[in-house]
C-alpha cells in the first residue's frame, strides 16, 4: 500500500506521516481548520467539518468547517466593504500589494507545493 | 490531490509568475483614447473596478486558478472571495493564511477571503448573490451550466473555464520522438485530470502502427506510486470515485466497440486511487469517446488525409485545447487558421497540456468561453467606462443630428 512506508526526499527517507505534519505546520494548519474566513482577524470556524482526504492513502488529512449562511454573509458584506476603499487605491499601490503576495509565495513555495501534492 | 511534487511545485511557480505578470498589469491599465466627430470634443475609455470576483475553483488545480482570477482581480482593484473545491479546501485555508499576513502587514484587510461548503449550498448561495460582479468558474459542464443560469438571472458577468476533450494531431513527417513525449506528458500527467489533458490522438497511417507500438512500451514504464517519491510519473486520482468513473468508461468504450491497447486495470494493492494508465484504440464517434472522463485514459484513432484529421478533431462538443505534431508548414498553418481548430488553444509541436500564465487561458463551445490569466483577460475583471468631453462653447450631436429649440437671450 502507498503512504505505508517512507519517501524519499532529497535523498533522505521521511515517513508519510512525518512528511504529513511537517507541511501542514508549516502552512499554519490544524486538526480543524476555519471554514471561512475574510481577513487577518475574519476567521470564522463554521459548522459540521468536511473530512478532507488525501488520495495518496485514502485516510484523513485534516478537517474543514462548513461555512454557515452567517458565516458566509460576513464574508460576502467584508468584501462589499473593501472594495469601497480598495479601488480607490492607485493600481501601482495594489500592485505592491501583489509584489508582496508573490514574495510570500516564494517563501512558502515548498510546503504548498507538497499540500498540492498530499 | 495526488498530483506529483514537481508539478504541485510547478503550480505554486505558476502562482508565482502570475504575480510578476500582475504587478506589471498594475500600472498597464491601459485605455484607448478617441478622435471625436465633434470638433472640440474629446473621447477616451477608462477601466474601473468591478466588485467582488468570486472565484469558483476545481479540486485539480487547486491553488493556481484562484491565482489567475485573484491576482489580476486585486490589480483591476476587485475584491476577491473563493470557493474552493470541497475536495482541496485546506489549500485555501493555508493560501489564505499567507495572503493574510501581506494584507495584516500593507493595512489593507479584507481584500480576500473565502468560504467552503458544498455546491447545494455555499455554491447555490455564491452563483445567486448579487453582490458579486462577476463568478469565474472552473469544473464540469454541468457545473458551468448551473452557474451561467444562476448568473444570467442577475446579469452577473461569468467567466466559465469547463471541460475539455482535447486532441493531438501526428502527421506522418512528424518528429515521432517529440510527439511521444507530448502525449505522454498529456495524457499521464497528473494522472489525466488536467482539463488539458490529452484525451485524444488521431494519428496518420503511415506511422500509427509505430507511434502505437512506442505509446504501450512507453506506458508500460510510467511509474506509479507516492507523487512525493522523485521517480514516480504518476500518482493516485483524486478519490475512489475517480477510478469507479474511469472503470465505468472502459466498460463503456469496450461495448461500443473499442479495443483496450493497454493498461486501465486496478491496483489495489497500492491503493483504492491507484490506476495504471490506458491506451483504447476507439472512433471518434463513439459517445465515450465524445465525454470527458476525467482519468488517464486516451484514445486512438487513425486518419488518412489530413483535412479529415481536422474534421474529426473539431467533432466533439468541447473546444479547450488541441495540438498538432507536424513538420509541414503548410499543414501547421491551415491548423492554426479559422478553418482549423476550433480550441481557444491550438499548439504546433508541444502537447495540449501545460500553458503559461501569459496566454489568455480558456476554450469555446462548451468548454464555456471564458479567458482567464494573460493577454488582455484582465478587461473582464473591470468595468470599461466611454468618456466624451466637450471643450467647446457649442453643443454639436453625434450623427449630426439637429434637435433644439431658439436659443432665448441669457437674462444677464
Amino acid at each position: 500500500m502507498v503512504g505505508t512506508g517512507v519517501v524519499s526526499i532529497g535523498g533522505k527517507d521521511v515517513s508519510f506521516e512525518e512528511l504529513k505534519a511537517k507541511i501542514l505546520e508549516d502552512l499554519g494548519l490544524k486538526a480543524i481548520n476555519p471554514g471561512s474566513c475574510w481577513g487577518p482577524k475574519g476567521w470564522q470556524k463554521g459548522g459540521s467539518p468536511l473530512r478532507v482526504y488525501s488520495p495518496i492513502d485514502n485516510k484523513v488529512i485534516a478537517f474543514v468547517g462548513i461555512a454557515s449562511r452567517k458565516d458566509y454573509d460576513k464574508v460576502l458584506s467584508e468584501a462589499r466593504r473593501t472594495f469601497d476603499t480598495w479601488r480607490m487605491v492607485p493600481a501601482p499601490k495594489r500592485g505592491e500589494v501583489i509584489r508582496r503576495i508573490g514574495q510570500a509565495l516564494r517563501d512558502k513555495k515548498e510546503p504548498l507545493g507538497g499540500l498540492v501534492t498530499l | 490531490m495526488g498530483k506529483i511534487k514537481q508539478e504541485g511545485l510547478g503550480e505554486v511557480q505558476e502562482m508565482i509568475d502570475i504575480c510578476d505578470f500582475s504587478v506589471g498589469l498594475s500600472r498597464q491599465l491601459y485605455g484607448l483614447t478617441m478622435h471625436s466627430e465633434r470638433p472640440m470634443h474629446r473621447m477616451y475609455e477608462q477601466w474601473h473596478p468591478l466588485g467582488i470576483v468570486g472565484v469558483i475553483s476545481a479540486f485539480n488545480f487547486p491553488v493556481a486558478v484562484w491565482s489567475w482570477n485573484a491576482m489580476l482581480a486585486l490589480a483591476c482593484g476587485d475584491t476577491v472571495v473563493w470557493k474552493p473545491s470541497s475536495k482541496t479546501p485546506l489549500c485555501a485555508v493555508a493560501v489564505q493564511n499567507i495572503v493574510n499576513d501581506v494584507m495584516a502587514d500593507m493595512g489593507y484587510p479584507g481584500i480576500m477571503g473565502y468560504v467552503v461548503g458544498p455546491g447545494s449550498s455555499v455554491g447555490e448561495w455564491f452563483i445567486n448573490d448579487k453582490r458579486i460582479s462577476l463568478i469565474s468558474a472552473t469544473g464540469s459542464c454541468s457545473m458551468g451550466k448551473r452557474v451561467a443560469e444562476a448568473a444570467s438571472k442577475n446579469f452577473t458577468r461569468t467567466i466559465l473555464e469547463l471541460g475539455g476533450n482535447n486532441a493531438i494531431i501526428v502527421t506522418e513527417d512528424a518528429d515521432l520522438d517529440l510527439a511521444l513525449m507530448g502525449i505522454l506528458f498529456g495524457a499521464v500527467g497528473t494522472a489525466g485530470q488536467r482539463c488539458t489533458s490529452t484525451r485524444r490522438i488521431f494519428l496518420q497511417k503511415a506511422i500509427a502502427t509505430d507511434l502505437t507500438e512506442r505509446l504501450v512500451d512507453a506506458y508500460g514504464q510510467v511509474k506509479i506510486g507516492n507523487p512525493f517519491d522523485a521517480g514516480t510519473l504518476m500518482g493516485p486520482l483524486v478519490e475512489p470515485g475517480a477510478v469507479d468513473i474511469m472503470q465505468q468508461a472502459i466498460a463503456a468504450a469496450k461495448k461500443q466497440g473499442a479495443k483496450v491497447l493497454f493498461g486501465g486495470e486496478r491496483l489495489p494493492e497500492m491503493g483504492e486511487t491507484y490506476v495504471r494508465p490506458c491506451l483504447i484504440k476507439a472512433r471518434n464517434s463513439m459517445p465515450i469517446v465524445q465525454e470527458e472522463t476525467f482519468a488517464p485514459m486516451l484514445y486512438i484513432m487513425e486518419y488518412d488525409k489530413i483535412e479529415d484529421a481536422f474534421k474529426q478533431q473539431n467533432a466533439v462538443p468541447q473546444g479547450l485545447s488541441s495540438s498538432m505534431f507536424t513538420r509541414n508548414l503548410i499543414y501547421a498553418e491551415k491548423f492554426l487558421s479559422a478553418k482549423g481548430s476550433d480550441c481557444g488553444i491550438a499548439n504546433i509541436n508541444i502537447g495540449t497540456s501545460g500553458a503559461e500564465i501569459g496566454g489568455a487561458f480558456g476554450g469555446e463551445k462548451e468548454t464555456g468561453g471564458g479567458r482567464e490569466s494573460g493577454s488582455d483577460a484582465w478587461k473582464a475583471y473591470m468595468r470599461r467606462q466611454t468618456n466624451t468631453i466637450n471643450w467647446s462653447p457649442e453643443l454639436p450631436l453625434a450623427q449630426g443630428i439637429k434637435f433644439g429649440i431658439s436659443k432665448g437671450k441669457s437674462k444677464k
